[in-house]
């Protein structure tokens, strides 16, 4: 049974030069408990699908398509419905710690507030739970920590408090967003450990967001690659990593080899991600391919499941080329 | 309390830095009178040398100016801001302590009006941006800070006083006498705080927060209402200072406009009647008045935004 | 912020360019522009277009109404004088005290903060120090004590309004300073053995223009305010000059027998601050790059 089910989802903003659309087209499924890394270029529409599926956009975007969590269409839900199952059943974990924590109210109160919301909490019951929480995020002394302000912890543990306030429901599905770009370095990985450990314990099914191919690989059993608001490969991460299919994907790699200690000169994809105002047509990636046909520029290839070893999941790609057996 | 020990260390430290502030305050008005030309009394004619010596001397114009300024000082320290130059036989203090409830409630009724009226209609306005609403109280709140309230005045009297006969036209005498011109002290400040309102609430409701509060399932209105309002106001909280000032000054007009017998009154006339005393003494007195709301405003605001206080 | 000018491009156009379109499509502004422009000729060209002289007494003539025929497109007062001719002489004097305060005021702000901004350290600490006092001073209360006491001559009316208006600027150009300073076209002149002042006068002044423009606009009908609020309470400019605020103050005091007294200067000042309010939420608008696009 699948938790979270999207299918053909689009997301468009009219403009003054006409519509333009962000998200075009994409499907796909996750299982209870399940994680999936969407990676892409900023701008390839990957954090307006995770808003989307919040049901967060701005007040001017248009979205058509399909989304089920749990069986139950979220598009097209009143605004109230919504409300009960954010924060409850869909929780999400946002880029910047601290412009998205409350600078004027106490890190307890911003986590009771969640279960005073959906569970019903007394005051008094939030702030023990609350507490409870912070400790098992990792934060020292949370009696007292909790009595303080955002201000006064460093940048990974307000992603902590975030990582608590998500969780606090135990939420079908969380999505993270870039969770660790603001961080040190040497923080991001105890936070991503941290975030997978507690998925898993909970039985939350992960989406998470990154531009890092790598970050994601190691945290999510699946991965999506998403280019000009397209699905371009999508399947096991291991799968993806080993048998690249699509020449974005591949181009990726090659910069991610680079990055770690290749020699030679350093490998970068050609040509400037493409302007959603005026995509090209055809596959979105043909101006920057390697591989490039003549009717890539004028057909839109639809992602199709691929098996490049007999016995092995399909991968699905998008991508107009045969692939080698 | 943990908190008790900064929150005093902050109000000594402030309370003494208004010292100099007072004191500057008092010399600039006390200097400013004597080196001005003319004397208190060049203009009651025909007045024998010898009566006018005996006049100075008894209100100590024939001593040094240091000397004069120090009692001045010593004076005004004790609240006492020396004897009125028209008004014969009458003490500034006491005209300010006769006259100064009126002005307190006129201004309190016009600074609650203000903060109320203004933050409402901001709010209002930012949260359907763009909207019709939005639009008709930004003009509302535009024709506010252009229409002087001194045109304003006449205009509603007319209205409302002369046409509609509703209200009075002036005078203190009633609830009636405070509705006009509480309501046009207010109005400028009114659409200042509107206009402050509205763009702090715009640039909360598009704040990571605010999206994170929506997030967590914070409805819309919920959001706004438990997360929103407080870092809204505190750009307003710092304004109430220069609009105590404002809404002073102002009531300087009013009071004229609707013969209201408040401080603002004497002001213009002691001024007109060259009653150098009188005039000084409001000066300072509101001017005390302004440091200390410009006080309480920063203790204020020091208690609403945590980030002032320090780091544990 | 929107510190620009010619260095900083936005998609090949020129920041003051693409702030002129956003400007062009604000229709309350460019209206008033327009509107402000008419009433700048209408004042300069008044005592060439009234067919009065604005001091010019006829009692025969004493509170007409405004009628075309009569000449008196306005009407008169009391004395018989041209409510146009005297709505135009006002209406240049307070113009002439918003422009002339503002500019003062903007060139001491401008000196104080960008000087204290550029320093830093010590110096700055020290201005800043002295605005902060200066900042709790009862200002308006200084200015009519000024008035009171020195009689109400123009040049001190200039001098006193711009004296207290010059604070906020000094703090807005201090911070934009501060911002601009570490800036590598700023290291660039210092590297090349430019001098403090001249650093400040062409390159750190000529950034600031974007914050500069939008203060001024938003100034000038503060300053008409309050030199109206001065003639109103009759502590402002003396007969036979006069200005809108003790037009308006006179016309009050008879409108309910003549109110076109009270009606054509208090139009004509409300009309004014109308102009400039617009124009300078305008630009300011049209100067922020964040707010070229909506919702997103």
């Amino acid at each position: 049974m699948s938790v979270l089910n999207v299918s053909r989802l689009k997301v468009s903003y009219p403009s003054r030069d006409g519509v333009f659309d962000v998200v075009r087209g994409l499907s796909f499924e996750l299982d209870e408990a399940d994680s999936l890394g969407i990676a892409g270029e900023s701008g390839s529409g990957k954090s307006q699908t995770a808003l989307a599926i919040m049901g967060l956009l701005p007040d001017n975007a248009r979205v058509s398509g399909s989304i089920r969590l749990d069986g139950q269409e979220l598009l097209g839900e009143s605004e109230q419905d919504l409300d009960r199952l954010r924060g409850k059943s869909l929780a999400m974990v946002f880029q910047d710690p601290l412009s998205a924590l409350n600078p004027y109210m106490t890190v307890g109160r911003q986590i009771g507030e969640v279960l005073e919301l959906h569970q019903g909490m007394s005051a008094k019951e939030a702030a023990r739970r609350s507490c409870e929480l912070l400790q098992m995020t990792g934060i020292d002394e949370p009696g007292r920590r909790s009595k303080a302000y955002p201000h006064q912890f460093s940048g990974g543990q307000r992603q902590r408090i975030l990582i608590a306030m998500a969780l606090a429901c135990g939420p079908r599905l969380l999505i993270a967003d870039e969770p660790t770009t603001a961080l040190d370095v040497t923080v991001q990985k105890k936070i991503l450990e941290l975030l997978r450990s507690l998925c898993q314990e909970i039985g939350t099914a992960l989406i998470l967001i990154s531009h890092d191919l790598a970050v994601l690989s190691g945290m999510c059993r699946n991965l999506m690659i998403m280019y000009a608001g397209m699905e371009m490969e999508r399947g096991l991460s291991e799968q993806v990593l080993l048998q690249a299919t699509h020449p974005y994907t591949a181009a990726l790699l090659r910069t991610l080899e680079d990055l770690h200690g290749g020699a030679g000169p350093l490998s970068v994809i050609p040509g400037e991600p493409p302007d959603m105002r005026n995509p090209p047509g055809g596959c979105p990636f043909h101006p920057r391919c390697t591989e490039v046909m003549p009717h890539c520029s004028e057909v839109i290839p639809r992602p199709r499941p691929v098996k490049r070893i007999a016995g092995a999941q399909s991968q699905w790609v998008a991508c107009h080329l045969e692939p080698e057996q | 309390m943990s908190w008790i020990e900064p929150v005093f260390t902050f109000t000594l430290k402030r309370l003494l830095s208004a010292v100099p502030t007072l004191l500057l305050v008092v010399a600039a008005t006390f200097f400013l009178i004597r080196i001005a030309p003319g004397g208190p009394f060049d203009s009651e004619r025909n007045l024998a040398p010898d009566i006018r010596a005996n006049i100075e001397r008894s209100y100590h114009l024939d001593e040094p100016l240091l000397q004069q300024f120090g009692r001045y000082l010593g004076g005004v320290a004790r609240g006492d801001f020396g004897p009125s130059y028209h008004y014969r036989d009458r003490d500034v203090s006491d005209l300010i302590a006769e006259s100064f409830p009126v002005s307190f409630k006129l201004g309190m009724t016009a600074f609650f009006l203000a903060l109320l009226g203004g933050v409402t209609a901001g709010v209002l306005a930012a949260l359907r941006r763009n909207s019709f609403r939005d639009h008709a109280l930004m003009s509302l709140a535009m024709s506010g800070i252009s229409i002087p309230n001194f045109v304003l005045a006449p205009l509603l009297v007319l209205l409302f006083a002369v046409h509609l006969q509703w209200l009075p036209a002036g005078g203190w005498r009633g609830l009636g006498s405070v509705v006009l011109p509480a309501f046009t002290l207010a109005l400028p400040q009114a659409a200042y705080i509107a206009r402050l309102t509205r763009a702090s609430l715009l640039d909360i409701l598009g704040s990571d927060f605010l999206r994170t509060a929506r997030a967590k399932g914070l409805s819309r209105s919920q959001a706004v209402w438990r997360h929103a309002m407080k870092p809204t106001l505190l750009p307003v909280i710092s304004y109430l200072g220069p609009a105590t000032a404002a809404l002073l000054t102002g009531s300087v007009v009013i009071e004229q406009i609707f013969q209201i017998p408040g401080l603002g009154r004497y002001f213009v006339t002691g001024a007109l009647n060259r009653d150098y005393t009188l005039v000084m003494g409001v000066v300072i007195f509101y001017g005390s008045l302004i440091i200390f709301m410009n006080l309480l405003v920063d203790l204020l605001y020091a208690w609403l935004d945590p980030r002032t206080h320090r780091k544990q | 912020m929107n510190g620009g000018g010619e260095n900083i491009t936005v998609g090949g156009r020129s920041l003051w360019q693409s702030a002129g379109e956003r400007l062009r499509r604000n229709k309350a502004a460019t209206f008033s522009l327009w509107l402000l422009i008419l009433f700048v000729v209408l004042v300069v060209a008044g005592p060439w277009l009234a067919q009065h002289d604005y001091t010019q007494t006829n009692l025969s003539l004493g509170s007409t109404a405004p009628s075309l025929a009569g000449g008196h497109w306005f009407g008169t007062d009391a004395l018989g004088r041209d409510v146009l001719a005297r709505t135009l002489a006002g209406g240049r004097i307070s113009l002439l005290v918003g422009l002339v305060a503002t500019l003062v005021s903007l060139l001491i702000g401008v000196f104080w903060g960008a000087v204290a901004g550029y320093c830093g350290g010590r110096v700055d600490a020290l201005m800043m120090r002295f605005v902060d006092l200066l900042y709790a001073m009862p200002f308006m209360f200084f200015v009519i004590l000024l008035m009171v006491v020195f009689g109400r001559n123009i040049l001190l009316i200039f001098a006193a309004i711009g004296a207290m208006n010059w604070l906020d600027m000094a703090r807005i150009v201090r911070g934009q300073t501060i911002s601009l300073r570490h800036r590598e076209f700023i290291l660039a002149a210092t590297l090349m053995g430019a001098g403090t002042l001249t650093i400040i006068a062409r390159h750190v002044i000529p950034n600031l223009l974007g914050v500069v423009v939008v203060y001024v606009t938003l100034t000038i009908p503060q300053v008409m305010l309050v030199e109206s609020f001065l003639s109103y309470l009759g502590l402002g400019v003396q007969e036979p000059l006069t200005s809108t605020g003790a037009l308006v103050n006179q016309g009050a005091l008879e409108m309910e027998t003549a109110p076109w007294l009270l009606v054509f200067p208090a139009l004509f000042l409300a009309g004014t601050l109308f102009c400039f309010n617009f124009i300078g939420d305008g630009l300011r608008d049209a100067l922020d790059p964040k707010s070229d696009e909506d919702g997103r």
